[in-house]
């Protein structure tokens, strides 16, 4: 179960995230990233309230992170301690800048 | 197509059978629906047969409908009979069954008439349920043809129906509060048209039935037939369904069958021991193990898990085996096979898809094992004597990133009695029904809970250890170990 909340100011999209990002949520997330981006410069994730990330989820982040890297960025803020070790794990933290 | 798939019932399924098998199975199940109306009828009647003699309900002619009452119930009682295990297979089961419900049903309707014209309808909603829009209509046509007969007969024996009585101008019925309107008027002889009341019945009360029975009846039939369609859709459904999991199976053989599964794997070599599983959270899955000898000296491991799993996971899965598998028979140090099997794996990768994977080289001669990781979990060592511990090696970036991903390997030196064990994520993000994580420090718990080395019994403690964890929680991930233990 993933509930995401979007909230665009003029450019920067802010996507709040809560809940878990597995198998079944990713490909809803992916879905609702590729209408999200049009003409988005800067995309900020916020893990506040996220829970657990899959590699399935991963997967996702790393497609808009590559959409992102052309235009303004990406960052991620206040990840939780389970999704920072997974993070940690792959790699994610050198590339993806975490607040 | 799958055919006797039998419970323990000994019910047959048939799954994607040929149209007459479905509709054969379905007619069972209708003259199922037919005999239990039937005993349902059986009962009531004999209630309103009870309760007539008992006065409750007034029947004229009392001795008559007697009679009449017996061959309803006997009909109806015939007619479940009949539906005994040696019958319940014929086609002409269900005429049986519908054929003494019709009847059964004008018979009461001679006796009482214009009190049961609901009745009528039964059958043709009854026959909807065979899914044979031509029966429907049959059986439609049938009723109304008996229930015609019915009312004539009830016109002249049955229930008065005093709203198409006629009778002279200015007639006065008293009615006593013993006594029934239809004594006054049988017993008192009073005057009135035989013939125009059964015209008036039929007329003012057939037809109007007739009317409405006809929306019933075409109703039933479109039912009928939608029921027919749905039963055609559903069977090509379960068919596709059968040959999605014979596909998965074998697909599922296919790739257990690439994995290495013989063990002991080298018999001829006494200098090591290796044991590895794969267990699948579905049919297939993305994680993988491998291990060849490159040369008389080197023997090649890896573990990896592709994100996700499932079919995409399996096929991705494939392909980084083999990518793989190519390099380090090549001769290459792990770091290059990694970063040789990460620029393939990163060509039209549009998916994004990518696999952890942790190689390592050891030299069997000397006990030197050089290794990489491409973001995967920590490998597991014990040292002779020593206690498994985490081994935090640098991790290079998942294959299938970044096509400039660079892996730099590490080297370890292995004396005897010496354990690498290898695993993925399934191990240590086993959930239990409370939703936590297995995590390392139970693995590191589990394995070093006694001093066992042989790979086959230390790969099975961890696998109890993690399905006393999880108890009857659903396996969510792909859980693959590899187990290598140094005795040279």
């Amino acid at each position: 179960m993933l509930n995401v909340k979007k909230e665009s100011d003029g450019n920067i999209l802010t996507m709040s995230l809560a809940g878990r990002l597995d198998v079944a949520s990713s490909p809803e997330l992916k879905k609702l990233l590729d209408e999200s981006l049009d003409g988005v410069e800067r995309l900020v994730m916020d893990f506040t309230e996220l829970e657990y990330t899959s590699s399935a989820g991963l997967r996702v982040l790393l497609e808009a992170y590559k959409t992102m890297t052309d235009r303004g960025g990406m960052s991620i803020k206040n990840v939780n301690e389970t999704v920072k070790k997974v993070f940690d794990s792959v790699g994610f933290s050198r590339f993806m800048k975490l607040e | 197509m799958i055919k006797g798939m039998s419970n323990e019932k000994g019910e047959v399924f048939s799954l994607g059978g040929d149209r007459n098998e479905i509709f054969l199975e379905n007619e069972k199940q209708a003259n199922r629906i037919l005999a239990a109306a039937e005993l349902v009828s059986a009962g009531v009647f004999g209630l309103v047969w009870i309760l007539s003699e008992m006065e409750v309900f007034y029947v004229y002619h009392l001795g008559r409908s007697r009679i009449l009452f017996l061959i309803v119930i006997g009909m109806l009682l015939s007619g479940i009979l009949f539906t005994g295990k040696k019958h319940r297979e014929k086609r002409r089961m269900k005429y049986h069954l519908m054929g003494t419900l019709i009847l059964a049903l004008a018979i009461v309707g001679v006796v009482f008439t214009h009190n049961v014209t609901i009745l009528m309808i039964l059958p043709m909603v009854l026959s909807a349920r065979y899914f044979i829009p031509g029966y429907t209509i049959h059986i439609s046509a049938v009723s109304l043809v008996v229930f015609s007969i019915s009312t004539v007969i009830g016109a002249f024996i049955g229930d008065l129906d005093l709203n198409c009585l006629e009778m002279p101008v200015n007639s006065v019925i008293a009615m006593k509060k013993e006594t029934w309107i239809y004594d006054v008027i049988m017993q008192e002889d009073l005057p009135y048209d035989r013939l125009k009341y059964v015209k008036n019945v039929l007329l003012y009360r057939y037809l109007v039935s007739l009317l409405q029975a006809i929306i019933v009846s075409v109703c039933s039939v479109a039912m009928a037939a939608q029921g027919r369609s749905l039963i055609l859709k559903q069977r090509d459904l379960a068919k596709k369904t059968a040959m999605t999991d014979a596909e998965l199976t074998l697909a599922a053989k296919i790739q257990a069958d690439v994995l290495p599964s013989k063990f002991p794997a080298f018999p001829e070599r006494s200098e090591f021991d290796i044991y590895a599983t794969m267990e699948p959270a579905k049919e297939v899955g993305g994680d993988f193990y491998d291990f060849f000898f490159v040369d008389e000296d080197h023997l090649y491991l890896c573990i990896a898990d592709v994100s996700g799993k499932g079919i995409p996971a399996a096929m991705f899965m494939m392909a980084a085996r083999n990518v793989l598998a190519e390099q380090a028979r090549c001769g290459h140090t792990p770091a290059q096979i990694l970063a040789a099997a990460n620029r393939a794996l990163c060509v039209n990768n549009t998916e994004n898809m990518f696999v952890t994977a942790w190689v390592g080289i050891l030299q069997i001669s000397t006990g030197r094992l050089c290794a990489v990781s491409a973001g995967h979990e920590y490998p597991v060592v014990k040292k002779r004597g020593g206690k498994y511990e985490l081994l935090k090696d640098e991790h290079g970036f998942p294959l299938g990133w970044f096509d400039a991903a660079e892996y730099k390997e590490y080297e370890i030196q292995l004396a005897a009695e010496s354990v690498v064990f290898c695993y993925t994520d399934g191990v240590t993000e086993a959930m239990d029904p409370q939703d936590r994580l297995f995590g390392t420090e139970r693995l590191l718990e589990a394995l070093n809970a006694d001093a066992e080395i042989a790979p086959e019994k230390v790969l099975e403690k961890v696998r109890r250890g993690v399905a006393d964890f999880v108890k009857d929680a659903e396996q969510f991930d792909d859980l693959t170990m590899l187990g290598v233990l140094y005795r040279p």
